[in-house]
C-alpha cells in the first residue's frame, strides 16, 4: 500500500532497479526510465483529451438546449462515450489531401510543430508533490515562451496552405496571440512576485491560501487572456467557421486536421491546468501529505472546474469582432494589468513575505478588491460619457435633418 | 565524448546549418523559417550553458517577437515571393563589405580576448542573481532603466504614429 500512496514518485526508481537487475548499465537504465516517463507524461493530455472532447460535446449540447451524443441512434458505447474513438478511426482512414499549390514542406510540418508544442507544456506541470516532469526554475516562463512556437506553427499552416481563408485565419490568430500575450505575461509576473519563484512547484507550494483568494484580479486577467491565446470563445474569430470557413487549418484533412483539433483541445486543457496550478493551489488539498497520489486527483478536479467555466463560455458567448478584441485588450486588459502589477508590487513591499501570512493575504486581497472597484467606477464613468456623447450627436443630427 | 559534447555538436550544427540555409534559400518565407530554426539551436546552446532563462528569453523575443514580425513583413509585402525579382540589388557589395567588417571584428574579438572562466560550478540559482544584478545600484540598474525608457519612448511613438487623424 505504501508503494501506491506515492505511485508516480516510486515507479521510476522501481523500474530503474528492475532494469539494472537484468544487467543493463546504469546510464542506459536511466535513459530508458526517463524515456518511459516522458512518453507517459505526453500521454496524459492525449488520453485526457479523448474524454474531454466527449464531455465538451455533451455539456455544450445541454447548455444550448440540445441532447448531444447519447444512447440512441448511431453513437457507440454507453452515453456515446466511445464517439471520440469512432471519430479518431474515421480521421486515420481518411484520404490525406495536399493542395497542388501548397508549400508541401511547410504544409506538412505545421501540424507536427503545433502538436509538439502542445505536448511540451506538460513537462513543467506539477501533478503532485515531487511529481513533475522537470522542475525547471523558469517553469511558468518556459510555458509562456513555448507559445511563440505555437504562433510559428499557425503561420506555417496559414501560409503553407496557399489559401486566402487560411492566411486570414493565421493573421488573425497571430495578431490575437501577440496582443493578448501582454496582459497574460503581466498577470503571470504578479503571480511570480507574490510567490517569489518562476518554478511551478514553488508557486504551488507558496499557496497557503489559493492565489484566487489573494489576487483575484490577476486570476481573471490571466484566465481571459489565456482564453484569447488558445482562441476559445469569445475569441474564436481565429477560426470563425461562418466567415473564414475554419481559419488556418481549412485545407487540412484526415489526421492532419485531427492534429490541429487535438492540439486545440490539449491547449484548452493545458490552460485549465495552468490556471488551476497558479490560482487554485494545484495539487494541494486534504490528506495530500500522507497520500501524495491524491494530489493528482485534486489537480484534476480543480482543472476540470476551470475547464467547465471554459466550456460555459464556449457554449454561451457570441464572437468578438477583431477591432473589439484588440480594443478590449489594449484599452482595458493591458492598463488594468499594468496598474495591478504596480499595486501588488507596492503592497508586497509594504507587507514583506516574512510577515504574518494572514496579514499579507489580507493586505493583498484588500488592495485587489479596491483595484477592482476602482476599475468598475472608471468603466461606469467612461460608459456614461460615451453614451452622453452619442446622445448629443444624435440630437444634432435630428436638428440638422429637420429644417426648423 | 560526453553527452554534453554530443548535444553541443547537434545544437551547433542545427544553428549553423539553418543559418546557412537562411542566406541560400531563394524562397524568402523558407529563409525566415530556417532563421527560426537557427534561433532554436541558439536556445539549445544556452540551455547547455546552464542559462535556461536566457534560452526562454531567446525563444520569447526572437521567435515570438522578431521572427513573427519578419513573417508578417513577408506576407504583407507585394512581390516578395515573385521568383522573377532579382535576389540582390545594386548595393550588394556595400552589404557584403559591412558583413565582412563585422565578421572580422567578431572573429578577432573571439580569438584574442582572454576569456576568464569562472571559478567553480555555475550557481544553480543564477536567475536570482540576474534579477538582483538588474536592480542593484552597483550593478546594471542604469542600463536597465535606460533600456526601459527607450522602450517606453518607442511604445508611445508607435501609438502616436498609429493614431488616426
Amino acid at each position: 500500500m505504501e508503494f501506491f500512496n506515492d505511485f508516480i514518485a516510486n515507479v521510476g526508481p522501481w523500474l530503474q532497479g528492475l532494469l539494472e537487475g537484468i544487467g543493463l548499465p546504469e546510464v542506459w537504465a536511466r535513459v530508458i526510465v526517463m524515456g518511459v516517463g516522458g512518453i507517459g507524461l505526453a500521454l496524459i493530455p492525449l488520453v485526457a483529451v479523448i474524454f474531454l472532447i466527449w464531455a465538451a460535446r455533451k455539456l455544450i449540447a445541454r447548455m444550448q438546449d440540445r441532447i448531444g451524443p447519447n444512447n440512441s441512434g448511431p453513437y457507440p458505447g454507453p452515453y456515446a462515450l466511445f464517439q471520440t474513438f469512432a471519430d479518431a478511426i474515421k480521421m486515420l482512414t481518411k484520404e490525406d489531401v495536399i493542395p497542388t499549390a501548397a508549400d508541401r514542406w511547410v504544409f506538412n510540418i505545421a501540424p507536427i510543430v503545433i502538436l509538439t508544442v502542445a505536448v511540451l507544456i506538460w513537462a513543467v506541470i506539477p501533478v503532485g508533490k515531487d511529481m513533475i516532469g522537470a522542475d525547471l526554475n523558469i517553469g511558468i516562463f518556459y510555458v509562456l515562451s513555448l507559445g511563440s512556437g505555437g504562433m510559428i506553427a499557425l503561420m506555417m499552416a496559414g501560409w503553407g496552405s496557399n489559401n486566402k481563408y487560411a492566411l486570414l485565419g493565421a493573421l488573425r490568430a497571430v495578431a490575437n496571440m501577440v496582443s493578448y500575450e501582454v496582459p497574460q505575461i503581466l498577470s503571470v509576473l504578479t503571480v511570480v512576485m507574490v510567490a517569489g519563484s518562476f518554478s511551478m512547484q514553488e508557486i504551488t507550494k507558496a499557496q497557503t491560501v489559493p492565489f484566487l483568494f489573494v489576487i483575484p484580479v490577476t486570476a481573471l486577467l490571466f484566465f481571459v487572456s489565456s482564453l484569447a491565446e488558445v482562441g476559445r470563445q469569445p475569441y474564436d474569430l481565429v477560426e470563425a467557421d461562418s466567415e473564414i470557413v475554419a481559419g488556418y487549418f481549412v485545407e487540412y484533412s484526415g489526421m492532419k486536421f485531427g492534429q490541429f483539433y487535438l492540439s486545440e483541445f490539449m491547449n484548452n486543457f493545458a490552460i485549465s491546468v495552468i490556471t488551476a496550478t497558479l490560482f487554485l493551489g494545484g495539487w494541494k488539498g486534504p490528506f495530500v501529505d500522507s497520500v501524495p497520489i491524491l494530489g493528482s486527483l485534486w489537480l484534476l478536479l480543480k482543472s476540470l472546474l476551470v475547464f467547465f467555466v471554459l466550456l460555459w463560455l464556449w457554449g454561451t458567448m457570441p464572437r468578438l469582432r477583431i477591432d473589439q478584441m484588440l480594443n478590449f485588450n489594449w484599452k482595458f486588459l493591458t492598463p488594468v494589468a499594468l496598474v495591478n502589477v504596480c499595486v501588488v508590487a507596492l503592497v508586497g513591499k509594504a507587507v514583506p513575505p516574512d510577515a504574518d501570512v494572514w496579514l499579507r493575504v489580507g493586505a493583498l486581497l484588500g488592495a485587489n478588491v479596491l483595484l477592482a472597484l476602482a476599475v468598475l467606477v472608471v468603466l461606469a464613468a467612461a460608459g456614461r460619457l460615451a453614451r452622453r456623447r452619442d446622445e448629443t450627436r444624435q440630437a444634432a443630427q435630428v436638428e440638422e435633418a429637420s429644417p426648423a | 565524448m560526453t553527452l554534453q559534447q554530443v548535444l553541443f555538436i547537434i545544437f551547433g550544427a542545427v544553428t549553423l546549418g539553418a543559418a546557412l540555409m537562411v542566406v541560400t534559400r531563394r524562397n524568402v518565407f523558407h529563409a525566415a523559417l530556417f532563421l527560426i530554426l537557427s534561433f532554436f539551436g541558439v536556445a539549445g546552446l544556452y540551455v547547455l550553458l546552464e542559462a535556461p532563462f536566457l534560452a526562454a528569453v531567446q525563444l520569447f523575443i526572437y521567435v515570438g517577437g522578431i521572427a513573427i514580425l519578419i513573417l508578417f513583413a513577408i506576407m504583407l509585402t507585394r512581390d516578395m515571393m515573385n521568383p522573377n525579382v532579382a535576389g540582390a540589388n545594386r548595393q550588394w557589395w556595400l552589404a557584403a563589405l559591412v558583413a565582412l567588417a563585422l565578421c572580422t571584428v567578431l572573429g578577432w574579438t573571439v580569438l584574442n580576448h582572454q576569456w576568464a572562466a569562472p571559478a567553480g560550478d555555475v550557481p544553480p540559482e543564477s536567475i536570482v542573481n540576474l534579477g538582483k544584478a538588474l536592480v542593484d545600484p552597483a550593478g546594471l540598474v542604469l542600463p536597465f532603466e535606460v533600456t526601459s525608457i527607450l522602450l517606453l519612448v518607442a511604445l508611445i511613438g508607435a501609438v502616436t504614429i498609429a493614431r488616426e487623424r
